[in-house]
């Protein structure tokens, strides 16, 4: 329903748009705002605050600013320094390795093998493996004693291991393999849409493929690119995991392990510290954001002129080597990310034992049992961190789902006052690194008496929630549109009951397919539950962490495959979805 | 239930979509708000709905003020208690025929034999009795429309709303839904509001046409034939199938002179020496017909078979006049015929 231009409104006009009227309508209005204020507003806007308060926790209710912890910061230029070129190091590489990849893979399926549903699906597979249940992988095959080590060292009777995953280059291989998903998922769109008259007018003209890839086809996707890049660069730069168990050993520190291990860390543990840095950290990754944006203009700006899925890509003359070879490169990029990583857990979950070994007869499910009874070495909250893990896989989807259907509802079908704002602050965590927003809600909830509960990660989950679910949402709501609604108005139903019982019905899917989605991100997620755990609350994506660091290799191994299983079915479903064609928009 | 629209006004920004319009739709009484794209009239109906607020002016149904601007009244749409029967059909995939009609039975708390009664009725009345239980996505356009008009009925309302819903049908199934809810309309007896940008649609169904002109006020309202066969401007003429127009003097007393002679018509409303529109529809030319005036003779230039009529171009000096009778006779190309035009079915206007 249309609302007025602002700017000529009378009181009662005003009145009408900002003061809702119906039951219904304030309950809408309340819900959306209470739940953006706990899990968005009040986190981010409290490490702001507490970054210059004298001391944190706030003790005897004294509260003085400060900007000595940011002094503290630039006093110690050379730590900052250090921290700030590693993550840049860290994320330029794994974005470079993972566009390249992806863009190539994304080439070959729209040239010549004209959009290959099972391509594309094989391609995105391997991201089904949360990324700690990889590296529990790639420590197997390529650490010191890796089994891939071993074979190369035998084969090339080398004295030494030729490679050291736990530095800067295995941390960008290992994030770049499996962050390609993402970038192949961003571009493969951009050069599905270039119409085949951008590559049929070079031909006429007379430039060959190589050069109409060079000349004509890399400058249109450009801007996808690098919009791409940005999103992988700052999302990139802070995650937790890869660096926790590959960089951290050997002092490699980044963004996304400096609060954590340093500041968080040893005898010089300092909450201060950690909320100015969170601050440095979310500047930095804000001024990339913007960048990105900007980015992404241009790319929308090509796309109307380019005219998105209006006519079908050029497809290229495709003999049985240039399909074999693209295939090649999709299966060679599915064994390095998937299925070797996979192998090397499963491989090592079934043998008891610190030795690897291909005896058959050894294969067990030992660890397996061990683990559900409660006997597996470096662990004694499994079962715990399993039920913690479960519920909020399941919970947080389901409530998160819910907010952002009705933040889409509010804002695209009853347009109900400050609506807009709400879908603004509903995606404002994506340019926030998750390790400052479990930074933020520490600080909010670390004197409140659910610190150290399940319900503080039920809260913090849900700012990975909002932005993914906004992403299933918006255009569900956009291809129902209001009649639906209207319909069930006219028909006597209110607000409430129509969202009840005619949209959510209408748009089970994507509900489903956001869900899906959210739950595979909530369950394999460190950044969040890393500052926010404690005895009772952990989940299973810390625990492996917590084993894998301290190097207990079976229990490691047993529990990646469980979260890989947890993991990878809905993961599956919901490709499959987007590549048939069912999910449109994301 | 008697709906009376006074000096509605809705505005978006700048742009006023309805400017101070003014109808009432009498009890049981079918109306159609008619006019080009943009003229304001889905705005006006939903408006009469609440599924827009007006800017200004009054909605009533029986003595129930619905909207009034100035007195801070605006009852939303779900306790109107009105039928609204959209352009695209809405009917609910998730849920099957019996389950779409029954949902405002349902809101409403009807109990389950209440509910299967009502529900059965209107499906009796439309025909639909044995695709109770069909999943409403194995229906039929028709059927659909015919969902569509029972879940807006079921319920009783005080009055039903149309918003073109016939638009998206093909042209025999539109011939035959148009019947079909006029035939449920009257059966029912409801006050009705359609509207649509359909001048045959309008002239079918109407009681009373509700004309709206792009501006969005009302050019005319009345019936079919006062609209048709009186239209009080030229846009109104124009709409209404529109015709030959030609410009000319008005000589007072004796009509309007034109490049082709003179026009004996009333020309009581202008001033001698104004320049005035003469207008009149092909089926009022009579070919080899003479009257006491308004006698002329043209060259056939065309003829075109339409089906049930033939139409006939003939020059006249420099105009063009288009005729339409049934039969072509003996009439041929390129030969010279005199017509005549009965002064009743000439209109005259002031140029815009």
């Amino acid at each position: 329903m249309s609302m007025p231009d602002i700017n000529n409104l009378s009181w009662n006009e005003l009145k009408y748009k900002y003061i809702p009227e119906t039951r219904d309508q304030r309950i809408i209005l309340l819900s959306i705002f209470f739940s953006l204020l706990i899990v968005i507003i009040l986190p981010i806007g409290s490490i702001l605050v507490f970054s210059f308060a004298d001391s944190f926790p706030i003790t005897d209710g004294e509260f003085g600013f400060t900007l000595r912890h940011y002094t503290y910061l630039f006093e110690n230029l050379s730590l900052l320094y250090e921290i700030t070129l590693n993550s840049f190091i860290y994320a330029a590489g794994a974005t470079f390795l993972a566009i390249t990849v992806g863009t190539f893979a994304a080439f070959f399926t729209v040239k010549y093998l004209n959009d290959s549903m099972w391509v594309q699906l094989l391609m995105l597979i391997p991201y089904g493996i949360p990324s700690v249940a990889a590296l529990v992988g790639w420590v197997i095959l390529l650490g010191d004693v890796g089994v891939l080590t071993e074979a190369v060292i035998a084969v090339f009777n080398l004295s030494s291991s030729p490679w050291d995953i736990r530095s800067i280059w295995g941390m960008i291989f290992v994030e770049g393999v499996h962050t390609a998903p993402i970038a192949f998922l961003l571009m493969f769109p951009a050069i599905r849409n270039i119409p085949a008259a951008m590559d049929e007018a070079s031909f006429t003209a007379g430039a060959n493929r190589i050069r109409t890839f060079r000349q004509i086809i890399l400058p249109v996707v450009w801007p996808s690119v690098l919009s791409t890049l940005l999103f992988l660069f700052v999302r990139t730069m802070a995650t937790v995991t890869t660096p926790a168990v590959l960089g951290v050993p050997e002092r490699i520190f980044t963004f996304g392990t400096a609060i954590p291990y340093i500041f968080l860390s040893g005898a010089d543990l300092s909450y201060s510290k950690a909320l100015s840095f969170s601050v440095f950290m979310i500047a930095i990754t804000t001024v990339f954001i913007l960048y990105y944006l900007k980015a992404q203009s241009a790319e929308d700006q090509f796309t109307t002129v380019l005219g998105a899925g209006r006519s079908e890509p050029r497809r290229y003359d495709s003999t049985i080597l240039k399909q074999g070879l693209g295939i090649t490169f999709v299966g060679a990029y599915l064994v390095i990310a998937g299925l070797l990583p996979f192998g090397a857990i499963l491989w090592d979950s079934l043998v008891p034992g610190i030795m690897m070994s291909t005896d058959l007869s050894q294969f067990s499910l030992q660890n397996y049992v061990a683990l559900f009874a409660g006997n597996a070495q470096g662990t004694f909250a499994w079962r715990r961190a399993l039920w913690n893990t479960i519920l909020v896989g399941v919970i947080v989807p389901t409530t998160g789902m819910l907010i952002c259907m009705l933040i889409a509802y509010a804002n695209q079908i009853i347009d109900i006052a400050f609506s807009k704002t709400f879908v603004f602050v509903a995606s404002v965590p994506l340019a926030i690194p998750g390790i400052a927003r479990s930074m933020g809600f520490l600080s909010v909830f670390i004197q409140t008496p659910i610190y150290g509960t399940w319900f503080i990660l039920f809260i913090a989950y849900h700012g990975v929630a909002l932005p993914i679910g906004m992403r299933y949402a918006s255009p569900a709501l956009t291809r129902i549109g209001s009649e639906n609604v209207e319909v069930s108005l006219a028909s006597g139903a209110g607000l409430i009951r129509s969202f009840r019982s005619i949209l959510l019905p209408l748009i089970s899917k994507d509900f489903i397919a956001g869900w899906m989605h959210t739950y595979v991100t909530v369950i394999r997620n460190v950044s969040i539950p890393i500052l926010l755990y404690t005895a009772g609350s952990e989940v299973i994506a810390i625990e492996l962490l917590t084993v894998l660091r301290a190097g207990y290799a079976n229990t490691a191994s047993t529990m990646a495959v469980i979260i890989t299983l947890l993991s990878i079915l809905p993961h599956i479903i919901l490709q499959y979805w987007r590549v048939s064609g069912g999910l449109r928009g994301r | 239930m008697k709906v009376s629209v006074k000096n509605l006004v809705k505005r978006y920004g700048e742009t006023t979509a309805v400017d101070d319009i003014s109808f009432v739709a009498e009890d049981g009484e079918f109306t159609t708000l008619l006019g080009p794209s943009g003229c304001g009239k889905t705005t006006t109906l939903r408006s009469i709905a609440g599924l827009e607020r007006p800017d200004g002016g009054q909605i009533t149904i029986g003595d129930t003020v619905l909207s009034d601007p100035s007195k801070n009244i605006f009852i939303p749409t779900q306790e109107r208690n009105v039928g609204f029967v959209f352009q695209n059909f809405n009917v609910w995939p998730h849920l099957t025929v019996f389950e779409n009609v029954a949902y405002p039975l349902r809101v409403r708390n009807y109990s389950e034999d209440e509910i299967e009664e009502k529900v059965m009725n209107v499906l009796k009345l439309t025909g639909l009795e044995d695709f109770r239980d069909r999943p409403s996505t194995q229906l039929s356009g028709g059927q659909q429309a015919r969902v569509n008009v029972c879940r807006a009925i079921v319920y009783e309302p005080d009055l039903l709303l149309f918003d073109e819903p016939l638009t998206g049908l093909d042209r025999n199934l539109r011939h035959q839904m148009r019947y079909e809810i006029k035939r449920i309309q009257s059966d029912v007896g409801i006050t009705t509001v359609y509207v649509t940008h359909s001048q045959p649609e309008a002239m079918t169904l109407a009681d009373k046409i509700i004309l709206m002109n792009p501006d969005g006020k009302i050019a005319q309202q009345g019936t079919a034939d006062d609209l048709y066969y009186k239209p009080d401007s030229k846009f109104v003429f124009d709409f209404f199938g529109g015709s030959v127009e030609i410009e000319g003097t008005v000589t007072n007393p004796e009509g309007i002179q034109t490049d082709i002679g003179l026009f004996s018509v009333d020309v009581s409303p202008f001033d001698a020496g104004s320049s005035a529109i003469i207008g009149f529809r092909p089926e009022s030319v009579q070919i080899g017909k003479e009257g006491a005036v308004n006698n002329w003779k043209g060259e056939v230039e065309d003829i075109n078979f339409l089906g049930s009529t033939y139409e006939f171009f003939i020059s006249v000096g420099d105009v063009t006049i288009r005729a339409r009778q049934p039969r072509s006779g003996d009439i041929q190309e390129g030969r010279t015929v005199n017509f005549h035009i009965v002064p009743d079915d000439i209109f005259t206007y002031r140029p815009y």
